[in-house]
Formats: C-alpha cells, sequence, structure tokens
C-alpha cells in the first residue's frame, strides 16, 4: 500500500500532528518537528470528510489546517477573525466548518464567505456536534450552561438547559461544563463538568432540568466518550487520571480503567468496537479493551496531548478473526452475532440433555423433558413442572398432617 | 512386601551413617553456642577472603581468558525500562522544552526571585528551616504565612515579580512537605519532605560562603524527572561562580532525591575533598500539575497512585 494506514490521529501542545498505525505499532509526526511550537498548538481537531480520510485541525493562534492522508500534505492554514480566545470546538457540515471561540463566537463558514454566526454565551469550554444530526451543535462552558442550537435557525437555541435546585445547605450550584456527548437513535445529551458531576439531559420533555444528575469522585471531569457498543454507558476522564465506565440510567459506575497518571484530555470510543483511546497531559496515548478494562495499546507519544480521533478502520486480532470492521458492513456483523448466540444456545441444550434427571423424594415421579422443543418452551416447561411439584408436595405434607392429627385423635 | 524391603534397606544405611547433623541452634547453652557463633562466623570470612584471592589469581594467570567479572544485582540495574527515558538528542524534547514554562529562565530572559513561607503557625524547627532555605538560595526571602490563602498570594508574588514560590508544610512539629510553584503560570510540584537535618545538626558542618552555587541534578533521566530536574535547576542564579567552589546537589535515587550542599576542593586530578554545608533534606515527588496551585481543580500531569503505580519494586518514574 502507497499510504500507511493511520487508526489515530493525536494533536499536542507543541503544534504536532500525530498519527499512529496501532496494528504496526508504530506512530509518526505529521508535520516537521522543527516547525513544532506553542502557538500553533492543536487545540480542536475533527474529520474533513465521512471517509475520514482527511483531518482538519484548529490551532491556538486561531487558524484551520487540515492534512489529506491519500496525499500525505498539509493544505496552508485558513486564518479565522471574529470573537476572542482560541478554538474550543470545531465541526464539519458539507463543505462549511463550524467553529466556536472562547468568547461564545460560533461561526459557519467556509474560506469564501460566512454561512451563519450565532453568540453562544461568553466563557464557552467546548461545543460537539451531532454525529447522526450535522445541524445539531451542543454548547457549554464556565457559568454558562448547556445550548442546544440548530444551525440552520440559530437565532435562539431549541434546548436551553436549566441550573438544579439549590443544595442541600440551600446554595446555589455553579455550572461548568467541560464536555458533552450526544446519545446515539435519541435526543438525549450526557454532559461532564467541572464540579464531578455527570448528566443526562432530554430535550424531548419539558423539563429543563437534567434528568440523571450523578457524581464520580472529587476531580473536574475533563473529557467524556459515548460508549456505542453499550446502550447507556459513557466513559469519563478527570484530572487526576482517574477513567471510568459509568452507567448513566442507573446513576452508577460500572467500572474504572487503571493505568493513568495525568489528565486525561480526550476520550473517543470505536463506533462498533468495544475500544476505546484516550490521551492527555501523560503523554500517553492509551487503547482499552471496554468491557474487559485490558490495556491494548499503549503509546508514548513525547509530548502532552489535547485531543484525538479515532477512525472507523480497525483490525482487532482478538475479535471476529481478524475481519475488518467497518460501518457498512453492520448487517454482515449482525448476521455473525446471531450464527454464534445460535451456536452457544445449542450447545447449552447439549449440557441440558446431558444432565441426569433428578428424582423428587416426596413425589417419585421422573421428570421427563420433551425434545424437539425450543430453548424458551423447554426452559418453561421445567419451571411449570416445578411448581407443579411444589404444589403437590404440599398438598401431599397438607394431607399427612391431617393423617397425623387422626392418628393423634 | 516391596516396602518392607525398602524400611530394611533404610535401617541399615541409618546404622551406617552418622545421626543427623546438630546444627548450631540445636545447643542450648547460650555461652557456647555464641562462641560457636562466632567461630563459624570468622571461618566464613576466611573462606570468602581466600575465595577472592584464588579468583584473582586465577584471573590474572588466564589474562583475557578469565570469565567475566560478575556483577550483583542491583534495584538500578534491574529497574524496569521506562518508556519516557530522554535521548539525549531528542528533537522533540528538545523542541518541547524550548518552549515550556521554565523557558524563560533558560533564555535568560528572566532572573529568579524566590519567595519562601510555610503553613500557618509553624513550629521552630519549620521556622529555623524556611530561614535557612532563604539564606543558602540566593535572592530568595522568607515571609510568614499569616493564614492567607495561597490562591491570593500568588497574585501579588507575580506582580512583584517573583518567579518562584516554596512552601513548606508542617506536621507533627517538623516539616514534611514542600510545595514549589512556578510563577507567572508555571508548574505545582508538591514533594514529600523527609530526614530534615538543619547546619547545626550537621556533625563537622562547614560555613557557607555566600558565592553562587553550582547546580548539580543526577539521574533526572525520564521525561518528567527531566521537568522536575528544570524546575529545581530554575531556583538558581545562571553563572554560578567557580571560584566559591560552592556546590549544591539534587541527586535522584529510586525515586527519592537528595539535597546536598558542599565545597569541594581538588586535591590533584583524581582525589576531590567534600565538606558539608548547610541542610539535608529528601524529597520525593507525589504530583505534578500544569499551572500554578490549585490542588481540588488544577489539572494534574502526573499523580502519584500508590497501588496502581507501586506494583513492582523495580519500577521508578523519576
Amino acid at each position: 500500500m502507497a499510504a500507511p494506514t493511520f487508526n489515530v490521529f493525536v494533536g499536542s501542545e507543541t503544534g504536532l500532528l500525530k498519527a499512529i498505525d496501532v496494528n504496526k505499532s508504530n506512530w509518526s509526526n505529521l508535520n516537521s518537528v522543527q516547525s513544532a511550537d506553542r502557538n500553533k498548538e492543536i487545540c480542536v481537531i475533527c474529520w474533513d470528510n465521512q471517509e475520514q480520510n482527511r483531518v482538519s485541525y484548529g490551532l491556538r493562534n486561531r487558524e484551520i489546517g487540515t492534512y489529506d492522508t491519500e496525499t500525505q500534505s498539509h493544505c496552508k492554514p485558513i486564518k479565522f477573525d471574529g470573537g476572542k480566545g482560541t478554538f474550543k470546538g470545531l465541526a464539519k457540515i458539507d463543505d462549511n466548518y463550524i467553529t466556536a471561540v472562547e468568547s461564545g463566537l460560533v461561526k459557519v463558514w467556509n474560506e469564501e464567505s460566512v454561512i451563519s454566526e450565532f453568540e453562544a454565551g461568553e466563557k464557552l469550554c467546548f461545543m460537539t456536534q451531532n454525529p447522526d444530526i450535522k445541524n445539531i451543535v451542543a454548547t457549554g462552558g464556565d457559568e454558562n450552561d448547556l445550548k442546544i442550537w440548530d444551525i440552520e435557525k440559530s437565532d435562539q437555541p431549541i434546548f436551553m438547559a436549566k441550573n438544579v435546585r439549590n443544595d442541600w445547605l440551600n446554595l446555589r450550584v455553579p455550572i461548568k461544563v467541560l464536555g458533552a456527548v450526544f446519545v446515539p437513535n435519541s435526543e438525549e445529551i450526557v454532559t461532564c463538568t467541572g464540579y464531578h458531576q455527570v448528566r443526562l439531559y432530554d430535550p424531548r420533555t419539558s423539563q429543563r432540568r437534567p434528568v440523571v444528575d450523578m457524581s464520580f469522585d472529587e476531580y473536574p471531569l475533563m473529557s467524556i466518550g459515548m460508549c456505542y457498543t453499550q446502550s447507556n454507558q459513557v466513559v469519563v476522564g478527570n484530572t487526576q487520571g482517574k477513567t471510568a465506565l459509568i452507567d448513566f440510567r442507573t446513576g452508577k459506575t460500572v467500572h474504572c480503567f487503571k493505568g493513568f497518571a495525568g489528565s486525561v484530555r480526550s476520550i473517543q470510543c470505536h463506533p462498533s468496537l468495544p475500544i476505546m483511546a484516550t490521551c492527555g497531559l501523560d503523554r500517553f496515548l492509551r487503547i482499552h479493551h471496554i468491557e474487559s478494562r485490558e490495556l491494548l495499546h499503549k503509546f508514548y507519544l513525547k509530548s502532552r496531548l489535547n485531543c484525538l480521533l479515532l477512525s472507523k478502520n480497525w483490525k482487532l486480532e482478538s475479535l471476529d478473526e481478524g475481519i475488518d470492521m467497518h460501518e457498512d458492513d453492520e448487517e454482515n456483523k449482525f448476521a455473525d452475532h446471531e450464527e454464534k448466540s445460535e451456536d452457544n444456545e445449542e450447545v447449552e441444550e447439549d449440557v441440558w440433555d446431558q444432565l441426569e434427571v433428578m428424582s423428587t423424594s416426596k413425589n417419585k415421579t421422573k421428570k421427563q423433558i420433551s425434545d424437539g422443543s425450543d430453548d424458551h418452551n423447554k426452559r418453561d416447561l421445567r419451571k411449570t413442572k416445578r411448581n407443579a411439584e411444589k404444589r403437590t408436595t404440599r398438598e401431599n405434607t397438607d394431607s399427612k398432617t391431617e393423617i397425623v392429627k387422626k392418628k393423634k385423635k | 512386601m516391596a516396602s518392607k524391603n525398602k524400611n530394611v534397606v533404610s535401617d541399615k544405611l541409618e546404622n551406617e551413617s552418622v545421626l543427623p547433623e546438630r546444627s548450631l541452634s540445636d545447643i542450648k547453652n547460650k555461652d557456647i553456642r555464641k562462641q560457636l557463633y562466632a567461630k563459624m562466623r570468622k571461618q566464613k570470612k576466611k573462606d570468602k577472603i581466600a575465595l577472592k584471592k584464588r579468583k584473582k589469581t586465577e584471573a590474572k594467570m588466564l589474562g583475557d581468558k578469565a570469565p567475566p567479572k560478575q556483577v550483583p544485582k542491583t534495584l538500578e540495574n534491574m529497574r524496569i525500562k521506562d518508556e519516557t527515558m530522554v535521548i539525549p538528542d531528542d528533537e522533540e524534547v528538545i523542541r518541547d522544552e524550548s518552549q515550556d514554562e521554565m523557558a524563560s529562565y533558560f533564555n535568560r530572559e528572566s532572573t529568579p526571585k524566590i519567595l519562601v513561607t510555610s503553613d500557618d503557625r509553624i513550629n521552630s524547627k519549620t521556622r529555623k528551616f524556611c530561614k535557612e532555605l532563604a539564606r543558602i538560595i540566593p535572592n530568595a526571602m522568607t515571609m510568614k504565612r499569616r493564614g492567607f490563602d495561597l490562591k491570593k498570594i500568588i497574585p501579588q508574588a507575580i506582580e512583584k515579580e517573583f518567579t518562584d514560590l516554596i512552601v513548606i508544610n508542617e506536621d507533627r512539629k517538623i516539616p514534611n512537605g514542600m510545595v514549589i510553584c512556578h510563577l507567572p503560570n508555571g508548574p505545582t510540584a508538591h514533594f514529600k519532605l523527609s530526614s530534615v537535618q538543619l547546619s547545626k545538626e550537621i556533625k563537622g558542618v562547614g560555613e557557607w560562603t555566600s558565592h553562587k552555587p553550582e547546580v548539580i541534578l543526577n539521574n533526572f533521566n525520564t521525561r518528567l524527572g527531566h521537568s522536575v530536574g528544570r524546575m529545581f535547576a530554575s531556583l538558581f542564579p545562571y553563572d554560578p561562580n567557580f571560584q566559591g567552589r560552592r556546590v549544591m546537589t539534587f541527586h535522584n535515587q529510586r525515586d527519592f532525591i537528595f539535597f546536598r550542599q558542599h565545597r569541594y576542593i581538588f586535591r590533584n586530578s583524581k582525589r576531590v575533598g567534600l565538606h558539608e554545608l548547610g541542610p539535608r533534606f529528601t524529597l520525593k515527588l507525589r504530583s505534578l500539575q500544569k499551572g500554578t496551585f490549585n490542588s481540588k481543580y488544577g489539572e494534574y500531569e502526573w499523580v502519584h497512585k500508590r497501588h496502581e503505580m507501586e506494583a513492582s519494586r523495580r519500577k521508578f518514574h523519576l
């Protein structure tokens, strides 16, 4: 292959864009090290197109650059003007960029013209785009609660969150939203705050307050990532490096991931495989298996890392005999899963059949499991038979006591 | 039948051989036991010396063909290889360091000015230690804490052009923690301080002079070690006065940083005499936080997590 296949792109504080090929376990800097400059710190990063072979990144000096993996070249950086402060969010819709800066200005623009712009409140901390519905974005910041906007009707947000009630000391709870992810196949959104809270909002209901409000550990949650392989779960990371998988329906931590030494700045989960990638201030990129908590890969990348992008193209040696997983092959994947589950059921069936039939002491009747019926029906049959036995034994005992009483008499 | 035969055979063997040897610990009489132990140890020493001599003569005789000298295994040479060890010519690290928070010191744009303070309401030992630190570090001053918040002290110190803030924490009447905060926006390192000995407590201590000291940083090899080493280096003025022969050493071994101050003199080209001056203390890094002191809401670059990181005795981070 002419171009090396990169699975993960990471932006660092020194301005270097790094690309990692996980299968070959090597990584490289896509810009030259001599050009590394603190002013060109990569603050935000996003895919430029659906096929994920172009990457756009926003720099501290308010320029936007693009890197093309096919031609392996950088495009000339485009300057951005308007608002104050650095980029806090970058997204792409069709051919236009959606950028958000610290002063709150969110602009939809391309090199020639500005399509729309709106103010999302001061001290903005992040802006994320809904991956399914591209024109919906969410913004939030310091004392700037979550707002969901539709770019096409940008004068008013379509959802404005309301602060929770006063706490147990009757004091106002401060707001500092640091990250948000959209829940797939619904309108819900999960946020993580600088006061170690994880909140779930549902814009469909009339309730503007969070539906679920839970707390995790004691340090600000810097990043959040949506877990696509399991419903109702997100991964959050805090400034001390504690990373955990949280179920936001039950409001509980499922489990924690070990090994982080520094603040986790960015978390991304793969859309179809149970893999997540994290990067942070301890200069390591780690790839974990979400369910088993196993550390699959760890790369030392020499600079403090700011943001990352996880590619859809992934080869996992442990799962599925190394089949390339693409989003288009979802149907095939489901077919595989169904076959596997059926196989499992047949194995279980054999186990049940091989077990000896036990006879109860009171009713010396043998249970006979009928052959050729479905698994569910078999289980139900066994249950009903057991229940029936219980009833008969109870009757028997009753009759026995009656007999005893009679004898006594 | 077979077992019976076996028993017969073993009985015979027992009758033939001596009774099981009695070890020295079976002797009940303490005096005799002591004497015999002393004898055994002397004999062992003699044997060891004889073995060494023999090996030496053998090695001399064989010359080049002698077997290589056996190197004992120590924690230092059994250390688990750390991925973050800095290679001397690593360009990326050099670029990173040339633009980090301490770069203004290394580019000679700012001169160090240090503020030493402590916990509120300290004991005499901590007070003396603070004063000593402020005396030995050139261009440093100490101030009473008087209950002010660190987050309020820091903006005022930045206005008065201080470059570093050192806070000594006290517990149970002895200093036990140190926070070094590089200003204006530099990293904050939190150390555990132990084995503090003031100059008066050291035997044979010399009087220190006010020459600008040289600084030696030993063994700060990993990337984290580099950052911490640079923080220490930026506390001292840039041009040391070699005529004063005053040197301060920060020696890192097994994640403990030992601080010593000496006056050295070269007796000849191979031998150096060292005269210890000044306090001694040991530091252990607990966390390195990006930005000025903000333990609750600041972002940490490295935090020591005891149960996760100390799983292996041979793994060190600095």
